[in-house]
């Protein structure tokens, strides 16, 4: 283990007059720079491998971008169509379940078990059921995310504080009212946790069902390379599945979700978070 | 996951005030009890008797057989088709990968939850490597280590690492520091303070993590099985899959999640009471 301690860092600082934070940085470089240096590494022990150089090469030169892009839209359209499906039929499974003791003696095995389920299945039987096309990608992303959004919710709905609820039952609030002032404002930060996780899992849904039974979209056009087969075309469709995941992740999902939770004092936020990861 | 056990009416995970009293109250079923227990049943009465009903509406019946044809093919997968030594495969795969991902995930997490450089080191390839989809390091696996076990072991353990690293590194952060504070006080050395205040600390949430990464482990060694490989559930998913088998591909899925579930039941809820026996509250 090589043990950073206070006077070795106190050392590298002096000797090279900066700042811990540009130390930081510099740092988060070298990860990088580590991490093409290994790719490169394993390149020269499996020549089969292409480097980091031949991607980008073939980026640079085979890679039709318009074609990318067209992919990247139609993927997209699909996808959050998908999500928004998924959120709205999670929304309201999650408030049946939260709500009411039969509905959540109903529906919550079933919940349990599509949340064990891998989203291959579904993409293998949408495959057989509807041949290629959009119809097989949409039902695997809404399968595989919707699980994943009403638990969150329903965890949403059963942290309400009690106090409320009895204040509700007291002035004889109904329950149209209930849903729309009380449980909605309170179960958002939830229903974005949800959301969070249902983007990643719905990602690779939808990428491995156009694989299977794609007539278009970047899960198609990964298929296509891989059959050619060309290892590096694969290899940079991989970089855009990558980078638009991490893109959305970082400027929407993540803003929303601290946007979300910033009522929450500190420990509350833990909380959530734990929530949350354990839904994964 | 939110986790997959039998408690009748929570769902763990969500905020709940420290529990103090440790000894168990034997209680009769409540009427709450019988209602959820019997909402439960019905669910699945109304789920199987749709499912009934919409296999005697669609023609050919091959492509949507009824919960009959799939029980029955579920035995012959079993009787016949060598579904559980395919388990057997799958899971012995899984599980390398599995530990491999624990430890490795483990040590990155201590080392990004408790130094300043360690995290700014590992954060951009913890996030790289946490959301690269699941299909490219099936296929990367394939492409790179051919049809064999060497495949599903390494996507398992690409996939697991980050996955079991941020979550260490989110409790190696919330770790006491007045208990490191005094440990320094008394002359324990580093070694002794990771060891026995980190480590111990941060076990709750490897275990949650490990919970969670166990679920998604054996989504990616099946995936990976199914784009290549010799033996294993995933073979035999993509051999029913190509013989257009939809009772089999079915049938699949029904062995699929009574096998996590098993898992989770049998395996992680009596480890969790163990490892946790020390703590009153027993989360």
């Amino acid at each position: 283990m090589n043990e950073k301690s206070p006077t070795f860092e106190r050392r590298i600082l002096r000797a090279l007059h900066i700042s811990p934070r540009v130390l930081e940085r510099l740092v988060e470089v070298s990860a990088w720079i580590t991490g093409l240096v290994l790719w490169t590494l394993v390149t020269l022990i499996d020549p089969d491998i292409p480097s980091p150089f031949d991607v980008a090469n073939f980026m640079a030169t085979r890679v039709d971008l318009s074609e990318v892009w067209d992919a990247v839209v139609i993927t997209s359209v699909r996808f959050w169509s998908s999500i928004a499906v998924a959120m709205v039929l999670g929304t309201i499974l999650g408030l049946i379940m939260g709500l009411s003791l039969v509905g959540r003696g109903m529906i919550r095995y079933p919940t349990v078990a599509a949340l064990a389920l891998p989203s291959f299945i579904w993409s293998l039987l949408g495959a057989m059921w509807f041949g290629t096309g959009w119809r097989a990608p949409v039902m695997t992303c809404i399968l595989a995310v919707l699980p994943f959004i009403a638990f969150n919710v329903t965890e949403g709905v059963q942290a309400i504080s009690s106090d409320l609820k009895r204040m509700s039952d007291t002035y004889g609030v109904g329950l149209a009212k209930r849903v729309r002032h009380l449980y909605i404002p309170a179960i958002f930060g939830s229903l974005l946790a949800g959301f969070r996780v249902g983007v990643i899992v719905g990602w690779t849904a939808i990428l491995i069902a156009e694989w299977f039974a794609g007539d278009a979209g970047l899960g198609f056009l990964a298929h296509y390379w891989y059959t050619v087969p060309s290892f590096e075309g694969f290899l940079s469709l991989c970089v855009v599945f990558v980078v638009y995941i991490v893109l959305i992740d970082t400027l929407i999902v993540e803003r929303l979700y601290r946007r979300s939770q910033r009522w929450r004092t500190d420990s509350e936020m833990v909380q959530a978070e734990r929530a949350r990861t354990m839904a994964t | 996951m939110a986790t997959l056990d039998a408690n009748t009416a929570t769902v763990r995970g969500a905020a709940k005030p420290p529990r103090i009293a440790s000894r168990p109250v034997v209680r009769m079923p409540s009427r709450k009890t019988w209602i959820f227990w019997g909402s439960v049943a019905a669910g699945w009465a109304i789920l199987l008797g749709l499912w009934y009903w919409a296999s005697t509406q669609v023609e050919p019946s091959l492509l949507l057989p009824g919960p009959d044809a799939v029980a029955k093919r579920i035995v012959e997968l079993i009787r016949d088709e060598g579904a559980i030594y395919n388990f057997g495969v799958t899971l012995k795969r899984m599980m390398i990968g599995f530990l491999i991902a624990l430890v490795l995930g483990g040590t990155l997490g201590i080392l990004a939850g408790r130094y300043r450089y360690w995290n700014a080191f590992l954060s951009s390839p913890l996030l790289l490597c946490g959301n690269t989809p699941a299909l490219a390091y099936a296929v990367l696996a394939l492409l790179i280590f051919g049809v064999g076990g060497i495949g599903p072991i390494v996507a398992v353990v690409m996939m697991i690492v980050p996955y079991v690293a941020v979550e260490v590194a989110a409790g190696a952060r919330e770790v006491d520091g007045r208990l490191i504070q005094m440990s320094r006080a008394y002359g324990r050395n580093r070694r002794q303070v990771i060891w026995n205040v980190v480590v111990p600390s941060v076990m709750p949430f490897a275990f949650t993590g490990a919970r969670a990464a166990f679920a998604v482990s054996w989504k990616v060694a099946t995936l990976t099985e199914l784009f290549g490989g010799s033996a294993g559930v995933g073979v035999m998913v993509r051999e029913a899959y190509e013989g257009f088998d939809v009772a089999g591909v079915m049938g699949w899925l029904v062995l699929f999640v009574l096998f996590l579930m098993a898992f989770e039941r049998l395996v992680f809820q009596p480890l969790q009471k163990h490892l946790f026996r020390w703590r009153g509250d027993a989360a």
